[in-house]
């Protein structure tokens, strides 16, 4: 997880937000565009007062003929004088609760729309009768009461028709408010997300840069290192070849073989022998780690019975056990089991577990090894000592190559530049399996290998190879 | 020895002239002339008349043809509503109109044209009684075209209520 400069994150998170404030905004002006635009879909809205434009021409229609029956009484006028009141009648008996009039119409209107249909209602027997027997006599003398009525009609109509243009102009500038806030939303939205989207596309960019330059410096480390340990192997056969000289002839030198030689020559060329042995010794496990860390060691499994490693190894460290007056026990509850492992690295294992154990056990001390049974069917082989121990927190320490401790360089005087651990750690884990360390200061160390149960052969004890 | 091809010929043939026969039959059946007062004109492209080239209709003729009855909203008057009257549909079923548009013409001059797809979609009344009363002019009789705007809400806009015609007089098939 790689982490941007706090402000920079913190002004993305804001746009982000500022954008989805935006997105919502947006989301409720166009909810309330959509619901007003269908409401005003739905509606049969005459907004325009065309409807007591009618009822004024309809007025006028029926006095112009009610005039003319009076002139000259015909059928024909009779027929359409019916026919103007009823359409009259039914107008002005639906226009005040015909939409959007009841909206439109102000009192004064409502109150002249009833006054006029009452009026013009009270003439509807007559009309009735008209329409029954098409005569004129009843319509006769109705033109001029009803026309009376004539400045209330014009009244409506011109005032209705101005209070229509009123509710449109007002329904218009709300529909026009609506699209503008829309608009502006839109607007918002729009420069909003382009602004978030240019944080965002610099901080992938810086992102991705970060990350290139990471994986660079990667692969510089892991460069480094490969040719750090090419370098320790190809160091470690150069510097093998002069000490076979060394430790060749000083063994020479130390037996006095071309003739006598003054004691303290022998000592001398005894001295260079050993720290020729230990130098050889060291270079081995150089190069061993830097195989290890090329990931060049491999191993050669074959079958062989833990118990008499586990004897060899004891028998080769018992000398100098004994002149430290270490005393070594043996618990072997394998009941001879056989492993399937790379016998020469086994061997080399327990050895290195064991120079530590006498390396960190004060003289006159104990050493234990066991060899059991664990869970899953793994064994461990265990090496105990009752050495300072190690302190929790360095454990982890120990594993890693360098890694001995510096307080055991002070307090212990020995050799070893920290390469063995590490190399056992290697070598278990290419068996598949793993090293266990349990260690309390000043309560000793035990350190466990554990080989899993694919490495393990169980064998009867009379078949077995351990005579050998 | 009928081949099986001549036969299928003949079955589609046979259906074919049923077919014909059965929708001429029906359209050719004549329309009385009308005994009461005429609320209804069709006139233009119709196989089926009963004055010159119109066909007329009084309340009776038109009830002859199926009441059907409905209860809905009204774009124009608050509150739900009964109506009774005939379909649209079966109207001009009865008097072999064919055409696309149809023009409804009101009393007092009004005039809409609406395409025959409205009938055929949707169920359109001729709406002769509101709230059980027959409908007079003076109540926006005498017929009234009323279309389902509760059962099909797609209705419900200003389009099909301005085709929604009271004070219904005349039709004309184009």
């Amino acid at each position: 997880m790689i982490h941007f400069p706090i402000h920079y994150s913190r002004i993305t998170l804001t746009a982000g937000i500022v954008t989805a404030l935006f997105l919502l905004l947006t989301l409720i002006i166009g909810g309330l565009a959509w619901t007003n635009q269908k409401t005003l879909r739905q509606q049969n809205y005459d907004d325009s007062g065309l409807a007591t434009v009618q009822i004024r021409l309809h007025f006028m229609n029926l006095m112009a003929e009610l005039k003319g029956i009076e002139h000259a009484p015909n059928y024909y006028s009779v027929e359409r004088a019916v026919l103007e009141y009823d359409i009259l009648y039914e107008r002005l008996s639906t226009l005040p609760k015909r939409p959007p009039y009841p909206q439109v119409l102000d009192a004064e209107i409502k109150a002249l729309l009833v006054d006029v249909f009452d009026e013009i209602a009270f003439y509807a027997p007559d009309f009735d009768q008209a329409a029954a027997d098409l005569g004129a006599g009843v319509l006769v003398g109705l033109h001029d009461p009803l026309s009376k009525l004539r400045p209330k009609v014009e009244r409506i109509s011109s005032r209705t028709t101005q209070l229509a243009s009123t509710f449109r102009g007002e329904k218009r500038e709300r529909s026009v408010d609506s699209a503008f806030w829309l608009l502006l939303a839109v607007m918002g939205l729009i420069g909003s997300t382009a602004v978030f989207a240019l944080l965002l596309w610099r901080s992938v960019r810086k992102e991705a840069a970060h990350y290139i330059e990471l994986s660079n410096a990667r692969d510089d480390a892991v460069r480094a290192n490969q040719a750090k340990s090419e370098f320790l192997a190809h160091m470690s056969h150069d510097l093998r070849t002069p000490l076979n000289a060394i430790i060749g002839f000083s063994d020479l030198i130390r037996h006095a073989s071309f003739g006598p030689l003054h004691d303290k020559y022998i000592e001398y060329a005894t001295d260079v022998k050993a720290a020729g042995e230990q130098l050889l010794h060291l270079i081995g496990e150089l190069l061993d780690l830097s195989q290890i860390e090329a990931q060049h060691m491999t191993i050669t499994p074959e079958r062989f019975q833990l118990a008499g490693l586990i004897d060899e190894c004891a028998n080769i460290v018992d000398i100098r056990a004994k002149a430290k007056q270490i005393s070594i026990a043996l618990d072997d509850q394998t009941q001879g089991s056989i492993l399937t492992a790379d016998i020469g690295k086994t061997r080399q294992m327990v050895l290195n577990l064991l120079d530590n154990a006498l390396k960190f056990t004060p003289d006159g001390g104990e050493i234990f090894v066991s060899a059991s049974h664990l869970p899953k069917g793994d064994i461990g082989i265990s090496v105990r000592d009752n050495g300072q121990g190690i302190p929790t927190e360095d454990l982890p320490r120990v594993l890693e190559p360098f890694g001995q401790l510096a307080s055991q360089k002070a307090s212990v005087a020995s050799s070893g530049v920290g390469l063995g651990l590490p190399i056992v750690k290697a070598i278990i884990e290419l068996h598949g399996g793993r090293i266990d360390l349990e260690s309390a200061f000043g309560q000793g160390t035990t350190i466990t290998l554990v080989f899993p149960a694919s490495r393990v052969v169980y064998d009867d004890v009379s078949t077995s190879i351990s005579s050998a | 020895m009928t081949k099986p091809t001549s036969a299928v010929a003949t079955f589609m043939f046979a259906i074919v002239f049923l077919v014909t026969m059965g929708y001429s039959t029906y359209a050719a059946e004549p329309l009385a002339p009308p005994e009461g007062p005429v609320i209804l004109t069709v006139e233009g492209s119709i196989s089926v008349t009963n004055a010159g080239k119109t066909a007329q209709f009084d309340r009776d003729m038109l009830m002859a043809i199926g009441v059907h009855s409905m209860t809905s909203s009204n774009p124009f008057e608050p509150g739900i509503h009964t109506f009774e009257g005939v379909l649209l549909s079966d109207v001009l079923n009865r008097i072999g109109a064919t055409g696309a548009t149809l023009t409804a013409k009101a009393l007092d001059g009004y005039e809409i044209d609406l395409p025959m797809a409205d009938p055929q979609t949707y169920p359109v009344m001729l709406a002769h009684t509101w709230n059980d009363k027959i409908m007079r002019v003076r109540n926006k009789g005498p017929l009234w075209m009323i279309y389902p705007i509760d059962q099909f809400p797609e209705l419900n806009v200003e389009k099909y209520s301005s085709r929604s015609v009271w004070q219904l007089i005349s039709l004309n098939v184009r």
